[in-house]
């Protein structure tokens, strides 16, 4: 299958809001060429109209604010580039209310909009200083998936192949059918969504074919990052097929990463406490709630020699790292800091990730702030009026000020769960809300 | 700079090759105090005491003076040894840069280089290095496929890698088959045959490629000096063919890139080299033969064929194992990255090494199940 190259847009523009229209009219242009319906191009033209209009505001005068369109199968990205003279991001906080003074908007209102029209933000500092505001629009599916039940019969002889976009339906239909919302990423909601991101090469996925046809099991795999692989399944239809088919698909997603760039593979195996044959187990994720009996195993399988690494470390997170370095035998130089550089003055910003049909939240610190306990506790209790019963926050071991978070995510009642080998710019560590809900905020 | 503008999606796109960390390094990291290196198939016995000799004569001075270009005195002793002519052979700082040599001589846009996904990666990397498509093709029972490698050949094929015996898997094709392959090949393309590790071979059908070059144009051969002769840290190897094809690869020849120490080193190797040949033989033979037992004693598959390395599969990942072996002081190579997930390969060395390996991997592979 030829790799889908999606077409893109780019401009630099002045730091000056004379711009704004021209860039924004650009942007509803730019909807329509990548082949996006009328809803998802107006989300694009205000993203880029606001969030222009309010980088103009705060962006350094000197250097142009780049702008950069993306026009994937499944969804469009947009990217503003520029340095900041002020970093007060605090609306890009799910908590936060729409900035309004004595009853007058104030110019985070357009950040404020940009964050919630958004389907995903990011932000990122470069070496530079400079900062990347990313903005994901999803396309927009109406048609759900209808779940193909059937009985296929335990199989006696398949084949794993490559999934097409056409047969990726049918996985998904069938997935729908056997497993749980949480065993199979939410893209095979929607046919036509599994389609177009097996089409676009962000995931790609193999399947199991009995000799009658029959798609008997599907894995998936992406990069999460440069260099991890995040592999979901081996799903098998039913759970009861031969063990031997999940090892097959299994071999054949790292047969496929083997020679790239990916490091390792890391796998989540929803509802069972166990990994696939040699993963190693990172950690499991206790259940909470109402899902009290449930249990979801991490694991990790390395591509590549590993020839050790440095981690910044958190002295209240010594004990646990040292004893998880041992376990996994992964070699570590450990440099003790308990220093926040980053932002120190401004305020904290935690980036929310909604998984498992909303189950579940992954919290990412990408800003630091004397407000960092207080945003913390906002967000569980916001999350918790929501009901998301899992609350995940990632600390990056290889971004000195992350490790400052460490102390307040103890006192919060999150607990250090895992560590994932370079889940980020280095190892990762993965906490999650073990205590009773706290009423810190004040909002 | 916008690096991405820069950098061409081939290059972005390959895996940069880190290589291991020195010595002194790894064992800080893994806490050991001696570490055997298993991974490379480099001669635990060293070189040859004449290529030895050698490096001692050289006069410190003349690291000032730039090296023989295309290693003069080297060929000559080539072709004195293997009775041939010295401009039938070029030689390269290791086998890699003549890999390099022969796919930028032959190989242009669009066209294509066939050889398998389990074998000796550099053909792969040069390949997608220079924009080159690579058609991999899967391994037949652990060997190099001839009839499915004869499907993938087109008019854009310039060039076969066959990679003889195969590292990792130790398969290799006798002479009757290879003399057939070029047969069916029919001079439509290059042919190479890498022997890095002929000297290891006892098999009396085994194919010496050389033999075969006035019959067969297109075929070419690599060698090393880094694996039997021990010079693997000098970095030097050849290849030889047929006048009119060294010619034209010398248009992509990279002069002056081996030193002046290997240069002698290796003239020295081959001269003298018997013993040492029949010594590094019969050290090979008592290890695999110790490794054999071992390895079915504790009920693992593996492959040990010719070759100065032994491939092993093992019931947990490779990675995991390499880690905790490192903890011990033993350092293999993993295969996942040839391909061959949760296999493992190892160098043959000395008894009392190979020894405490197989003590080393009965007592990881009896560990606890959880942790696999």
């Amino acid at each position: 299958m030829p790799m889908f190259r999606p077409p893109q847009l780019s401009l630099r523009v002045l730091r000056d809001t004379r711009y704004v229209p021209a860039a924004a009219a650009l942007a509803a242009n730019a909807g329509e060429a990548f082949g996006f319906g009328e809803k998802e191009q107006s989300y694009l033209r205000l993203s880029v109209e606001d969030g222009l209009g309010y980088l103009c505001a705060v962006a350094d005068a000197d250097e142009p604010i780049e702008i950069e369109m993306r026009g994937d199968v499944h969804c469009m990205q947009l990217r503003f580039r520029c340095s900041l003279k002020e970093s007060n991001l605090r609306v890009l906080n799910l908590t936060a209310k729409p900035p309004v003074e004595n009853g007058e908007a104030t110019r985070d209102l357009e950040l404020f909009t940009v964050s919630r029209i958004a389907d995903r933000v990011w932000l990122a500092w470069e070496p530079n200083g400079q900062v990347t505001l990313s903005v994901v629009i999803d396309r927009i599916y109406a048609e759900p998936t209808q779940p193909l039940a059937g009985n296929i019969s335990p199989a006696l002889d398949w084949r794993i192949e490559p999934a097409s976009p056409e047969s990726i339906q049918t996985a998904a239909a069938i997935a729908v059918a056997h497993c749980t919302e949480q065993q199979y990423p939410a893209f095979f909601r929607f046919p036509g969504q599994a389609a177009d991101v097996i089409a676009s090469g962000d995931w790609q996925a193999a399947l199991a074919v009995t000799s009658g046809s029959e798609v008997a099991g599907v894995v998936l795999w992406t990069r999460n990052n440069s260099r991890m692989v995040e592999l979901r399944g081996p799903l098998l239809f039913p759970q009861s097929q031969p063990p031997a088919m999940a090892a097959g698909l299994i071999e054949h997603v790292i047969r496929n990463v083997a020679r790239t760039t990916a490091i390792g593979i890391v796998n989540r195996s929803t509802g069972l406490a166990s990994a696939p044959a040699g993963f190693e187990v990172l950690g499991t994720l206790a259940a909470c709630g109402a899902e009290a009996s449930t249990v979801d195993t991490f694991s990790f399988r390395g591509l590549v020699e590993d020839a050790g690494t440095s981690v910044f470390c958190h002295p209240e997170l010594e004990r646990f790292l040292r004893h998880e370095y041992a376990r996994l035998v992964l070699p570590r130089k450990l440099h003790l800091t308990a220093r926040a550089e980053r932002n120190v003055g401004g305020s904290s910003v935690l980036i929310c990730d909604f998984r498992a049909g909303g189950r579940e939240v992954l919290l990412r610190p990408v800003m630091f702030g004397p407000d960092a306990c207080q945003n913390l506790l906002e967000h569980q209790r916001w999350l918790h009026e929501r009901g998301v019963g899992f609350v995940l926050v990632e600390l990056d071991l290889g971004v000195p000020w992350q490790t400052a978070m460490a102390p307040i995510l103890l006192e919060t009642g999150f607990s250090p769960r895992m560590v994932i080998p370079y889940g980020g710019r280095s190892d990762t560590v993965l906490f999650q809300y073990m205590g009773q809900f706290q009423h810190g905020g004040q909002g | 700079m916008d690096l991405e503008h820069l950098t061409p999606r081939h290059i972005r796109e390959i895996e940069p090759y880190v290589p291991s960390r020195p010595d002194d390094e790894l064992k800080s990291m893994y806490g050991c105090r001696l570490l055997h290196r298993l991974n490379n198939n480099e001669n635990p016995l060293g070189p040859p005491p004449a290529a030895q000799a050698a490096v001692n004569r050289f006069p410190p001075t003349s690291a000032a003076l730039y090296p023989s270009g295309d290693a003069f005195h080297l060929r000559q002793a080539l072709a004195e040894t293997l009775h041939m002519h010295p401009d039938q052979f070029l030689v390269g700082n290791g086998s890699c840069e003549l890999i390099s040599c022969v796919v930028r001589a032959f190989c242009a846009a669009g066209d294509n280089i066939v050889t398998s996904d389990q074998t000796f990666a550099v053909y792969e990397w040069v390949a997608q290095q220079t924009a080159v498509e690579r058609r991999l093709v899967p391994l037949n029972e652990y060997t190099f496929d001839d009839e499915a490698m004869l499907r993938q050949i087109d008019a854009r094929t310039k060039v076969i890698f066959l990679c003889n015996p195969n590292n990792p898997t130790g398969t290799y094709w006798q002479r009757a088959r290879v003399m057939q392959f070029l047969q069916r090949v029919a001079g439509r393309c290059i042919v190479v045959l890498d022997e890095a590790y002929f000297e290891y071979v006892e098999d009396p059908e085994y194919c010496d490629g050389m033999r075969l070059l006035d019959q067969h144009p297109n075929l070419i051969i690599f060698r090393t000096f880094s694996k039997m002769f021990g010079l693997a840290g000098l970095r030097i190897g050849y290849l030889a063919g047929a006048p009119n094809v060294v010619d034209v690869i010398r248009h992509a020849y990279i002069v002056y890139s081996v030193n002046s120490i290997a240069q002698a080193a290796a003239e020295a190797a081959l001269r003298h080299a018997r013993e040492h040949i029949e010594e590094t033989r019969a050290m090979v033979r008592e290890g695999k033969k110790l490794l054999r037992a071992g390895l079915a004693q504790l009920g693992l598959q593996y492959l040990c064929g010719e070759g100065s390395y032994c491939m092993i599969k093992v019931p947990m990942s490779d990675m995991l194992l390499y880690r905790r072996l490192m903890r011990r002081g033993l350092m293999v190579r993993t295969m996942t990255g040839f391909r061959f997930p949760g296999w493992i390969r190892v160098t043959i060395a000395g008894r009392a090494v190979l020894q405490q390996f197989i003590e080393a991997l009965a007592s990881e592979v009896a560990g606890p199940a959880g942790s696999r």
